[in-house]
């Protein structure tokens, strides 16, 4: 009685990870946007204004203390590519106040686990499905031998 | 002109996607042509479309006019052929001016805005800052009234502030802005009596902004884009003091306006509104981050309104807001 107790309490299950219950991304604070300079590039000197249509605009920003530089032109609209490169910079100087040398913020090691805890459910799965496949066919082997046997007998017993 | 492109590089490109080397004459660079092809195929997908579109991109035809649509700040503007596309020095000092407005006028005055905007185009300029300030006019009213002398612009115009306002039903009923368009020639100056007399009589103007058409016919053939001198409409792009001309002696002289933003080409157009405009206005200029001089600012120091904040953010441009 007193195992089965025992057995019960305790168990070695990990904590599963959830797609919509990961750590938030690293914000971009006020405090890192004092300490970053933006350049906008949009091709060297020559005409400008109406004289010519650009359609793409590279935001390049630099955070001085540290001297990371991010750029962005997923977008066509520097709106879009601005805040994309707060994000990255973000992302970057997480990654840099991270102490154990790993590089990897807690996002990261929770999007890590996520793709192992996946990769381990679709294998249970596919094995469990051979599983019953071998079932199957060892069920159609007992079956075949014992129709053979039968037919055997009859053969002898003749 | 640009130099010819190099078989090679046409070569190279063609081995990443047959539709590649078509945008080669127009992007110059791999890397920019490829950045292209993602944004056309995310709008066509990989079907006949995109290859037409492509084929256009290889005339030259702008890349606003094969996708319908150019983002401005946090707006999406719809273009159509026949309008000036907007640019993003445009969206710069737009975004600086809004800012601008933000910051300093309405929080400490309370007090009613009026903005008319010359030569709107799509209309990017007042709905930007509409979009900008509207959190500030529960109570306080803004109008904003665009005037254009083509049609097809005025139309356009009105799209584009259904799109981006009347989508959203509760706009009308949350703000208490008033956006109109008006078709006429800003350069006859009975029509501008006209107009004023019939939309604003007891106030005036606050700021009046204006991104006129300012490349002097002399630098057309030289220095315009190839595909800016082919497709967009020559109406919006040439002139060269005319407009400034038309600020001083008809918008300042007579008296209809407290404050102006004119976007501009270049320094000469600076020098001659500031050496006309009246001893009582105070002018600056402000360089886009190209460091090109892009606009010409002024405002009347006996105005009942201070501007000078307000403008002194706009000089100062640039910040970042979440």
């Amino acid at each position: 009685m007193y195992s089965l107790i025992r057995r019960s309490l305790t168990s070695n299950a990990i904590l599963r990870i959830k797609r919509n219950h990961l750590p938030p991304r690293p914000k971009f604070t006020a405090q890192m946007e004092n300490d970053c300079t933006e350049v906008f590039i949009h091709g060297g000197s020559g005409a400008g204004g109406q004289k010519i249509n650009k359609t793409n605009s590279k935001v390049q920003l630099k955070h001085i203390p540290t001297g990371i530089v991010v750029t962005s032109q997923i977008t066509r609209s520097r709106d879009q590519n601005r805040k994309d490169a707060r994000e990255r910079m973000a992302y970057e100087l997480a990654k840099l106040s991270i102490s154990n040398g790993s590089q990897e913020t807690p996002r990261d090691v929770a999007l890590r686990q996520l793709k192992q805890q996946n990769k381990k459910a679709k294998l249970k799965k596919s094995l469990k499905k051979y599983e019953v496949h071998k079932e199957e066919k060892e069920r159609f082997k007992e079956l075949q031998r014992l129709e053979d046997e039968s037919i055997l007998e009859k053969i002898l017993g003749d | 002109m640009s130099p010819r492109l190099l078989p090679s590089l046409l070569r190279e490109a063609a081995l990443i996607h047959r539709c590649l080397p078509l945008l080669l004459p127009e992007c110059r660079t791999i890397e920019q042509a490829r950045q292209e092809l993602k944004w056309l195929i995310d709008e066509f997908g990989s079907s006949i479309n995109l290859q037409k579109a492509c084929l256009q991109r290889n005339r030259h035809v702008p890349l606003q006019y094969i996708l319908g649509s150019q983002p401005f700040g946090s707006l999406d503007i719809q273009c159509r052929r026949h309008v000036l596309i907007p640019r993003w020095e445009t969206e710069e000092w737009s975004l600086n001016l809004a800012n601008a407005i933000k910051e300093s006028f309405v929080k400490k005055d309370k007090k009613n805005l009026q903005i008319v905007d010359l030569c709107s185009g799509t209309g990017c300029i007042p709905l930007l800052l509409i979009n900008e300030t509207k959190k500030l006019f529960k109570n306080n009213s803004l109008q904003v009234d665009s005037i254009d002398c083509s049609q097809m612009a005025i139309n356009l115009t009105k799209l584009n502030f259904n799109l981006n306002f009347n989508k959203k039903s509760n706009f009308k009923n949350d703000y208490n802005i008033s956006f109109k368009t008006h078709k006429f020639n800003i350069l006859d100056e009975i029509k501008v009596k006209e107009f004023i007399s019939k939309n604003l009589t007891n106030q005036k103007i606050n700021i009046l902004t204006c991104n006129p058409p300012y490349i002097p016919p002399s630098e057309f053939i030289k220095d315009v884009r190839s595909s800016v001198r082919m497709y967009e409409p020559k109406l919006a792009l040439l002139g060269n003091l005319e407009f400034y001309h038309n600020l001083i002696e008809t918008w300042i002289k007579f008296d209809l306006i407290e404050s102006f933003v004119y976007e501009l080409g270049d320094l000469s157009q600076v020098t001659y509104v500031q050496q006309n405009v009246p001893s009582n206005w105070i002018t600056g200029v402000t360089y886009d981050s190209n460091s090109k001089p892009r606009c010409v600012f002024g405002y009347n120091k006996t105005a009942p309104t201070d501007y000078s904040a307000t403008y002194k953010n706009f000089l100062n441009g640039l910040s970042y807001t979440n």
